[in-house]
């Protein structure tokens, strides 16, 4: 045991400690029977200090389990979430429900998780955590060498095979699991307890316990805990630096499960509370069996399963079956294969067995976040669901139907408010139905609470977001502040438009990024023609889409001076700019441009001759001009990207483009070639096809095109360089 | 040393039967030798036993736990995972008889596996139980002992299939015979432990009739390297014991060996370079091999002390049994892996790449 410094605590004799095992079905007997039959006064229970107003509705009559405390802190400096888990099979909800019975006070001694912010100086995991954790369980050498030794795979089932599946008195069973938890404690060092924050943590319930002295006193805390407390001298609680708030939420046996596995809690949720209600492990068995009726799982297989899970437990020396009893039962049964071939599903749906699906239920006059509620109300309106079942696909016809347009703003809220409940599978945008795969888990509503600090409704806070990010657009970009919107109407928030259009077109007077602008005109362009967004509520749309459609065209001949690192983005943006007449003053400077940058000057030329500007054969001349000079490769890339017809609209360009080819010299050709290549880039195969074979017409050459090359593109141009050196050398040396 | 090469398991380790059979009390089920605590005993080690199977503890407890059952124990795995070991153990410790086992095989017969006949008897004086010449499934039935039937999967269906009313009804039929001997019963403690190997080439589908009266058992390669490396140690130098040769290992070359092979069998060394496995399964059993044909070779034709250039005279052998694509993984191996270690770590492993040039071309 380690060496507390200071004075040991005096230990009243009235004072009883619990080590307990959080979740265990086993220790939540136990504890129940203590209580029950020594009738304390005072119950302190391992829990957040600050939830102590909760304990109340934690033991009402109408509330179910699976619930949870979730705990957070959302000062930006230090965000933080934490859940407390409680199901009928914990100790601490047993020992709730217990106090109560016997009349006595309950109380919890734990630090809030702002004081324990405080207090940890080890780096934590950016997951979701829970406030029950039991790593120091799941990664004791000691435990798992001691699992070895008595032939089990890990400390869980060493766990279950110890304490779970056995029945013994009380005394001894809380003496087998403080020597448990000793054995893990002696892989911590001093420094490890302090810096994971047991230290300050166990002053703190060490002060609760002294403060109790006189009084009888059950003192239920994680086994990891108990070690030391009786021992350690109590120490004031620290200073948080944020605050917190905690609440009291559904919570699920999935998610429990899930939390386990990161925690090292106890696994199988389901399997625990069926331990929990007495009954024969036999039934989860058969409703393992069942669900693999589809693999030919039949009764037979289920009776010998049940003899295999009964005579495991009685050779391991178990009193009942115990979780892995009945896995290693499927095993062995239900497996009719290789473990890792066939077996891997049977497992994952035994698994999924032993976890269930339990939601639990709070009662109606717990407080609630009016957020949450606002949430619940629409979405029992919409009929979506709140219960976890699973995912569900929803098809919404946005154009037809008004209740699915109302779906589809409830939806985007949500996202937008970063709340876990729809995933939107985002498709092209010529799509007449939005795709979304929709599932309620206790997260869902643990976010809510979170950003309940933005109002008490889906619609004001989602303004007060949007708000909130308007004022952190950067000043002079009108991109980000298009997007939002879009947003505002995909939510439905028209109301709250005005002050964000009015930005908005400030913003575009002010940008000097010609893809910014042009991704706003594209977004705007969306509002226009996507009717279900219902951009005509918007007052001022038109005025900002010409006013962005102004700025467009008043930057196009400053494009000339785009550098080669920026090309392809502008390119990209000036392609996917919508056709407009505002445009094309500007268009014909860029195309006039006599220098700068070729390939945005060729997409130019390209925008024109398509809208019908500038006739095909001017174009022709302007391209053997640029083919003559340097500029070549770069116009084409231009031209082709954004009119590939070019290439056979314009008389005499394939012919230009060959003389030049064949009249580079080799070392400018191997430079030359990457732009070349990048200018065809955009040809789709059969253009290709069709090109060569224009080639072969004008030079009566034969290509093979079909061989492939053995070499990629970089090491056939090293070869041919290699070869035009060895080349050289031999003629220098007159061979 | 023993008169014979390789001494079934019930004669190899008597003793320790012997003693867990006058200490054990625990109740055991009808026809069996042991209880089923003692039989986990013997095979995983405790009290006077050493342990003999190195793998899952847990797998063990299954298996015995099944063939105290209705059903038949099916172990599949990969080569080389002591499988049919395991189906040894198994039946020394419960019947007291490993030998009565069907080898399969693409030629197995039903004669092979039931009965046959001493024809010249048969001729002269009819049939009867004297004429009939009992295969192990015979015997297995009368006497109430475990059947042994390794690679189930290399038989051909119709044979496999003999097993499925057996099996289900416990009972086989001898139609040539008359009265109460027409009818063989099974006699409590009858089972049968068979081994397979599921997806190599050359073997058959089994039938689902067949699957379903099996529990199936799959055996891993050793999970933790120290207990490989401890398997490994004391088999190489059993084997090496028993053919006379009497050599010095020095520390570390016998792990220097199950590391190759660990981590050319995961396809990832421990560092977490990431290798092409060869196709040739590189079990432990192979590398007990190797490691004795290393050490005879360092006994015979060398200084008396294994190193790691022997082993790696002998490691091609090894690899190179299916693909002619694994010679040059081996070698890959040794330029990548084995050149980085003895830059690290020198000593063992600059000797084993050095090595490299008995590796074939």
């Amino acid at each position: 045991m380690e060496a507390v410094p200071g004075r040991p605590q005096v230990a009243s004799a009235l004072t009883t400690y619990l080590p307990v095992r959080h979740h265990s079905p086993a220790c939540a007997r136990h504890v129940g029977r203590v209580i029950r039959d020594q009738r304390p006064e005072l119950v302190l229970i391992e829990g957040p200090r600050d939830a102590q107003s909760l304990l109340d509705w934690l033991v009402h009559p109408e509330t179910v389990a699976p619930v949870a405390l979730y705990s957070f802190v959302t000062d930006p400096d230090s965000r933080a979430a934490a859940y407390y888990p409680l199901a009928d099979h914990s100790p601490e909800l047993e020992a709730l429900r217990a106090a109560r019975e016997v009349g006595a006070e309950a109380r919890f001694i734990d630090l809030s998780l702002a004081e324990m912010q405080v207090v940890e100086s080890i780096e934590r995991p950016a997951r979701v955590r829970s406030l029950l954790e039991e790593t120091w369980m799941g990664e004791s050498r000691r435990l798992k060498a001691a699992a070895r030794a008595l032939g089990r795979r890990d400390s869980d089932e060493l766990w279950d095979h110890l304490f779970e599946a056995r029945e013994t008195d009380s005394p001894t069973f809380f003496k087998g699991v403080l020597e448990y938890c000793a054995l893990a404690r002696q892989d911590y060092t001093p420094e490890l307890l302090q810096a994971e924050g047991h230290t300050a943590r166990e002053r703190v319930m060490a002060a609760a316990v002294a403060g109790a002295s006189g009084r009888p006193t059950v003192v239920v805390t994680g086994g990891f805990h108990t070690v030391a407390l009786p021992t350690t001298p109590p120490g004031p609680a620290p200073r948080p630096r944020s605050t917190g708030e905690v609440v009291l939420i559904r919570y699920s046996f999935p998610q429990l499960d899930r939390l386990n596995g990161y925690a090292s809690g106890m696994p199988g949720p389901e399997f625990s509370q069926r331990a929990w209600e007495g009954e024969d492990p036999v039934r989860l068995l058969a409703e393992v069996a069942r669900t693999l009726r589809g693999r030919g799982i039949s009764t037979a297989d289920l009776l010998e399963a049940d003899r295999q899970m009964r005579a495991l437990a009685a050779l391991r020396g178990h009193h009942r079956p115990a979780r892995e009893d009945l896995l290693d039962a499927v095993r062995s049964v239900f497996i009719q294969g290789a473990d890792d071939v066939e077996g891997v599903a049977v497992l994952a749906e035994a698994r999924r067995c032993l976890c269930g699906a339990r939601v639990g239920r709070l009662p109606l006059g717990v407080a609630r976040t009016p957020l949450v509620e606002d949430f619940e109300a629409r979405a029992r309106a919409l009929r979506l669901p709140l219960e976890s079942l699973g995912e569900r696909e929803l098809s919404l016809e946005l154009y037809r139907r008004p209740s699915h347009r109302r779906i589809s703003r409830l939806l985007h809220r949500l996202r937008f408010l970063g709340v876990p409940y729809g995933f939107w599978r985002k498709a092209g945008r010529e799509q007449l139905r939005e795709s979304w795969w929709v599932a309620w888990e206790p997260a869902t509503e643990a976010r809510l609470v979170e950003q309940s600090v933005y109002g008490s409704g889906l619609e004001e806070a989602c303004s007060s977001l949007l708000l909130e990010q308007l004022e952190a657009l950067p000043e002079r970009s009108c991109q980000q502040a298009a997007s939002l919107v879009v947003e505002a109407c995909r939510m439905g928030l028209h109301r709250q438009t005005a002050l964000l259009l009015r930005e908005t077109a400030r913003r575009v007077a002010d940008d000097g990024d010609f893809v910014s602008v042009a991704q706003a005109c594209l977004s705007l362009e969306e509002l226009t023609w996507r009717a279900p967004l219902e951009a005509d509520r918007l007052v001022g749309l038109d005025e900002l889409r010409l006013a962005a459609a102004l700025r467009a065209g008043f930057l196009l001949p400053g494009l000339a001076a785009t550098s080669p690192e920026s090309e392809t983005s502008v390119l990209d943006a000036l392609k996917a700019l919508p056709e407009s007449e505002l445009r094309r003053p500007g268009l014909e400077s860029l195309a006039d441009a006599p220098t700068g940058n070729a390939c945005l000057r060729g997409a130019a030329w390209g925008l024109l001759l398509a809208a019908g500007r500038r006739p095909a054969a001017q174009l022709g001349e302007q391209a053997r001009g640029e083919l003559l000079g340097d500029s070549g490769a770069g116009f084409l890339r231009g031209l082709l990207a954004v009119s590939r017809s070019a290439l056979w609209q314009v008389e005499g360009l394939v012919e230009a483009m060959s003389e030049r080819l064949a009249g580079f010299a080799q070392d400018d050709f191997l430079a030359q070639l990457p732009h070349w290549r990048l200018a065809f880039a955009e040809l789709t195969p059969r253009e290709t096809d069709r090109l060569a074979r224009e080639l072969k017409r004008l030079t009566g050459v034969e290509l093979a095109l079909e061989r492939p090359l053995p070499a990629s593109g970089e090491e056939l141009v090293r070869s041919r360089l290699l070869e035009l050196a060895v080349a050289e050398r031999l003629a220098a040396e007159g061979l | 040393m023993s008169d014979v090469l390789r001494p079934p398991a019930e004669v190899l380790h008597a003793q320790e039967l012997a003693e867990l059979r006058s200490t054990d009390q625990a109740p055991r089920p009808p026809g069996w030798q042991l209880s089923p605590r003692a039989v986990r005993t013997f095979v995983c080690g405790g009290g006077p036993c050493q342990r003999k199977f190195y793998g899952d503890d847990v797998l063990v407890e299954r298996a015995i736990i099944t063939l105290a059952g209705n059903r038949g124990l099916l172990l599949v795995g990969e080569p080389g995972t002591a499988k049919s070991m395991l189906s040894e153990l198994l039946a020394a410790a419960i019947s007291g008889d490993s030998t009565n086992t069907v080898q399969g095989g693409a030629g197995t017969s039903e004669d092979q596996v039931k009965y046959s006949w001493n024809y010249a008897l048969l001729l002269a004086e009819g049939p009867s139980s004297k004429a009939l010449v009992a295969a192990p499934l015979y015997v297995a039935l009368q006497r109430g002992r475990l059947l042994r039937f390794e690679e189930l999967t290399r038989c051909a269906p119709e044979i496999q299939d003999l097993l499925i009313s057996v099996m289900s009804d416990k009972v086989m039929l001898v139609p040539e015979l008359e009265g109460g001997e027409r009818l063989l019963s099974a006699r409590p403690g009858f089972n049968v432990v068979a081994t397979a190997n599921l997806r190599d080439r050359g073997v058959h589908e089994m039938s689902s009739a067949l699957k379903r009266r099996f529990n199936f058992e799959t055996v891993h390669p050793i999970a933790e390297l120290q207990d490989e490396l401890d398997l490994v140690r004391r088999e190489s130098a059993r084997l090496l014991t028993e053919s006379g040769a009497d050599l010095e290992v020095e520390e570390g070359v016998l792990e220097l060996l199950v590391t190759a092979f660990r981590d050319l069998r995961r396809g990832q060394t421990v560092e977490g370079t990431q290798l092409e496995r060869p196709q040739a399964v590189m079990s432990t059993a192979e590398a007990v091999s190797v490691a004795q044909a290393a050490g005879l070779d360092a006994f015979y034709f060398g200084q008396r002390q294994l190193t790691p250039e022997h082993l790696g005279r002998h490691l091609a052998g090894a690899v190179q049994k299916d693909s002619p694509e694994d010679l040059p993984r081996l070698r890959h191996y040794f330029e990548v892996v084995v050149r980085e270690r003895s830059q690290r770590r020198g000593g063992l492993w600059k000797q084993f790449l050095a090595a490299r040039k008995w590796l074939p071309l």
